[in-house]
């Protein structure tokens, strides 16, 4: 178990390694002169200083690469060019935001994508797997805000039985979180659950047919024990990988969906950020989702490590 | 007397599904198999022999199979039809499987001795803890060293053969009446090949229970069964005692089938396989289905259905020019 | 011929080995009819696939809609209307009009027209920026495979729409650096599945056999690599532009795409929602068309991924 981890965070220095190139290039590409581009044309000698100092593009690209570092390593990120905020402090007010969405809808995906991928991969052809693929095939093409949108009309100004925007934190009532909650994370979900629900039913389809649930059936197993035990771990691998993948997806459709229902969290922010080319906090979202996505991806090793023992052996 | 065999099958029809309707892959096949007897299966692939005994105990995947007509008795009961509930208790417990592939059809994702004894917990209700003590009891009988460690491990750190030990292992687990062991043998090296198939009598022997074994492999026949059954084309085309089938083959297909064997002694030499292929079950010729690769066809076996005929004591051949054929068998 | 049961008929081993030798003079003078051309086997396949022949004929229609937008469109797409704002269907305006009494429907079939060309930029950005790397890592191996497979995978592991946003940040908004965010965000996956395929390829010896006789590298990827992964890009790339249109709606809906008045789905996406609670239709007709076109590029890349052979199939 420590072993994949340690392999894992070997493996993690050279993406850091990467990723800080890449942050780092996020404010050298801004074109022309950066300071300028960012306040606009119009703004005053006074203003341009003033980003270029924030900015720290007086001093050589090494120096400004080796103080990004620098910054890294001790947790700072820098200022916002809009506001004095720190860009920890906003990240981390935006954060509990972003990750009650995303979380309750992997949550959303887990329980609804599951069930479905078994039934319709243990009964290949039947009307149900029919109807789940051709819905399946919609609920993949459809951008979730606009999913948003219409749960918005429907069940917000339609039928009035949920709200329409305002987060309200989980510390302040926890069912009020989870109503308001509800109508996004299923618009961010439904991607989701179309994307487990076809992996799903593949490779339960695929292991169903295989010679060791045959062997299983032969013994004398329960029909239960045999999909649920011996067909669903091995189908289960590509399945965790697909989870992990819905992460990053996740994260992504965020963006669109709090913009939707006036929750101001990350994606807001970065949002406003681009708006307003606030260069230091887009290097600090982007900083935040590699780390997120890192540790999602250590997650999926663990788990494979536990579904497939030959990964385990290695 | 009275007493029926141990299992008794009728005129058993499987089809498949396919794209142009139901296709018959099994023919009205019938046998029976004795209280601690041996009965061996054989025809090439394709020729129904594995569908057969999947069909017993509904192991064939439905669909895209179904039993279309006959009846399969165990001990007198039915098993064509049971409800599945009560099928399940009779496979493990009573009849038990041994497949060809073992590198397949063992779960990657358990520990051998968790496969074996789920199945232990499932049919004789024992603890957790009694069933991996008979997990390991079992590992150890069939020969397999540090039987308490080993079944710990999971499949892929098993050699072909052991994996093998392991599925005869977990069959016999349940003390089943009947083990239906489909080519245990094919998939591994030839000197694993005579280990397994000692250790299989070993265990019938231990254990008396009954034996259908499944090959292609007339060699392996004759070095375990009491009785053939021939099949091709998915019908018998001969039954026969296992020496009367060796020294007095009464089909041109077993005949085929002998000479293909290989021989040692000085009338070892290049091997005459039959030539062309099995039929697919929707271009059956008419007449006798070996007629295309019979070197002894003539134009009556080119119609009609051809009878399953008595020719000597225990002794049946589908083949109308039976008596006026000398054929050949093994000396 | 006599067939008589006291006629002794020759039978054992020898008759077999004749019988043996028969057959195989015969099975060498029956000789199997000539193979289909792999485009015959490919048109014959897609044609009996029913999904992928309905989302040609839309995608088709919706292209021929694009470019004779001018002549369909019932009304300028830019001309105000204050007497009809955020109208319902009616005859005069099939779809209703927006927030300044523009035609819905004159707007989304100029509409077509951006998201349509947005997709094909963004899939041709992906394309160039994609296939040189796969091709060159999937063709040198060694530490060029090394480092253009560690930067693909640093770029997937950002969240795509994000990443896209932190270009367009930088890049400032507009289509154009939208679409060009799309591409370099789409490029590492055209990278790998080319590098896959070339690594398939290469495994075969007909390349190892020009290697040897001296074919200079670039000759071979023409002439022998190209042609061969030339099937399974053509999938990927149906399904690419699936994607690239549902970045760029995305994209114009968070405002970061296309300017106005010039409005794609996705910006006509935007303008409907902010005015919401006055008429909640206007949301309909942007997301419908939306969905309509991306399920279309994807049932037409499934649709032709299942035309192709099995032998090509394995590729993806």
């Amino acid at each position: 178990m420590s072993k994949v981890i340690g392999r894992r965070l070997l493996l993690t220095i050279p993406l850091l390694f990467f990723v800080s190139l890449i942050v780092f290039a996020l404010a050298q590409l801004v074109p022309g002169d950066p300071a300028v581009t960012i306040a606009g044309e119009q703004a005053t000698a006074a203003r341009i200083e003033e980003i270029r100092e924030k900015l720290g593009i007086n001093d050589s690209t090494l120096v400004q690469y080796g103080r990004l570092v620098g910054g890294l390593v001790q947790g700072d990120l820098g200022t916002s060019l809009y506001s004095e905020q720190k860009v920890t402090d906003a990240l981390f007010t935006a954060l509990p935001i972003t990750l009650s969405l995303a979380g309750l809808a992997l949550l959303f995906v887990i329980v609804v994508g599951i069930p479905f991928g078994l039934l319709a991969g243990t009964r290949p052809g039947s009307l149900l797997d029919r109807i789940l693929t051709a819905v399946a095939a919609l609920g993949v093409a459809a951008p979730g805000y606009w999913v948003g949108i219409l749960l918005i009309i429907v069940f917000g100004l339609g039928l009035g039985w949920f709200p329409t925007g305002l987060y309200v934190p989980f510390g302040e009532s926890p069912t009020r979180w989870l109503y308001h909650l509800i109508l996004p994370a299923f618009a961010l979900s439904l991607a989701g659950i179309v994307e487990v629900t076809r992996q799903l039913r593949s490779s339960m389809r695929d292991a169903m047919t295989a010679d060791y649930v045959r062997t299983a059936r032969a013994k004398g197993l329960r029909q239960r024990t045999v999909v649920l035990k011996h067909a669903l771990k091995n189908a289960a691998v590509p399945l965790v990988t697909v989870l992990g993948l819905q992460v990053n997806v996740l994260l992504g459709g965020a963006i669109a969906l709090e913009l939707v229902f006036g929750f101001s969290g990350v994606g807001a922010l970065a949002v406003r950020a681009v708006q307003n080319r606030d260069i230091p906090v887009i290097q600090g979202i982007v900083l935040l989702s590699v780390v997120v996505v890192s540790l999602s991806n250590l997650l999926v090793d663990l788990a494979y490590g536990w579904l497939n023992p030959k990964v385990r052996a290695q | 007397m009275s007493e029926p065999p141990l299992l008794e099958v009728t005129d058993l029809d499987v089809d498949f599904a396919t794209d142009h309707g139901w296709e018959r892959v099994v023919n009205h096949v019938s046998f029976t198999v004795d209280r601690g007897e041996t009965l061996g299966l054989v025809g090439e692939s394709g020729s129904g022999k594995s569908v057969t005994c999947m069909a017993l105990t509904a192991l064939i995947p439905m669909p895209p199979g179904r039993v279309a007509g006959g009846s399969v008795r165990l001990e007198g009961r039915e098993l064509i039809g049971m409800p599945a509930a009560e099928l399940e208790q009779v496979r493990g417990a009573e009849v038990a499987n041994i497949f060809q592939e073992p590198m397949t059809s063992l779960n990657p994702a358990f520990t051998v001795g968790e496969q074996i004894a789920e199945m232990v917990r499932r049919h004789k209700g024992l603890s957790r803890r009694a069933a991996r003590g008979r997990a390991v009891e079992m590992l150890d009988r069939v020969g397999i060293p540090n039987a308490s460690r080993r079944a710990e491990e999971y499949p892929h750190q098993f050699s072909g053969g052991m994996r093998q030990r392991v599925m005869i292992a977990m069959a016999v687990s349940c003390e089943p009446k009947l083990l239906i062991a489909d080519e245990p043998t094919t998939a591994l090296d030839v000197t694993i090949q005579a280990q397994v198939l000692d250790l299989l009598r070993d265990m019938q022997a231990e254990l008396g229970m009954s034996v259908v074994f499944i090959t292609h492999d007339l060699g392996v026949v004759a070095h375990s069964c009491d009785h053939v059954v021939v099949l091709y084309g998915g019908r018998v085309m001969e039954e026969a005692p296992i020496d009367e089938l060796y020294f007095r083959p009464a089909h041109p297909y077993t005949e085929g089938l002998l000479t293909a064997m290989p021989q040692i002694g000085p009338r070892a030499g290049r091997l005459a396989s039959i030539p062309g292929s099995t039929p697919v079950p929707s271009s059956l010729p008419a007449g006798c289905v070996f007629n295309p690769r019979c070197p002894y066809v003539v134009e009556r076996c080119r119609e009609g259905e051809i009878p399953l005929v008595e020719v000597g004591p225990g002794h049946r051949s589908r083949c109308v020019r039976v008596s006026e054929l000398n054929l050949v068998g093994t000396s | 011929m006599a067939d008589r049961a006291d006629v002794a008929v020759p039978t054992g081993p020898e008759v077999w080995r004749r019988h043996a030798q028969d057959h195989r003079v015969e099975q060498s003078l029956d000789e199997s009819s000539a193979p289909l051309s792999a485009r015959a086997r490919f048109l014959r396949r897609f044609l009996q696939q029913r999904p992928a022949i309905g989302a040609l004929t839309f995608l088709v229609l919706i292209v021929l809609a694009a470019l004779f937008a001018p002549l369909l469109a019932p009304y300028d797409p830019d001309q105000n209307d204050i007497r009809n704002l955020l109208s319902g269907p009616s005859g005069d305006h099939w779809l209703g009009t927006d927030h300044l009494g523009r035609d819905t429907l004159s707007r989304m079939l100029y509409g077509a027209r951006v998201s349509l060309l947005a997709a094909v930029q963004a899939v041709s950005i992906a394309l160039v920026l994609g296939v040189v790397p796969g091709l060159l890592a999937g063709f040198f191996g060694r530490w060029v495979d090394v480092v253009i497979m560690r930067a693909t995978e640093t770029i997937m592991t950002f969240p795509p729409l994000l990443l896209a946003i932190a270009i367009v940040a930088v890049r400032g908004p507009g289509l154009f650096n939208a679409m060009l965010a799309v591409g370099v965000v789409f490029a590492p996956r055209f990278a790998r599945l080319v590098r896959g395929l070339v690594l398939g390829v290469r495994e075969e010896t007909f390349i190892e056999a020009s290697r040897s006789i001296g074919t200079p590298a670039h000759r071979i990827l023409r002439r022998h690599v190209l042609p061969n992964i030339l099937s399974p890009l053509v999938v990927q790339i149906s399904l690419a532009l699936g994607f690239a249109m549902l970045a760029e709606a995305a994209l114009s809906f968070l405002g970061l795409g296309v300017r106005p008045p010039e409005a794609s789905w996705g910006a006509l996406l935007q303008v409907a929602y902010n005015n919401i609670n006055r008429n909640s239709f206007q949301a309909i007709p942007p997301g419908v068309a939306i969905m309509l076109c991306v399920l279309a590029f994807n049932l037409l890349g499934d649709g032709i991924r299942d035309s192709l052979g099995k032998e090509i199939r394995r590729g993806t």
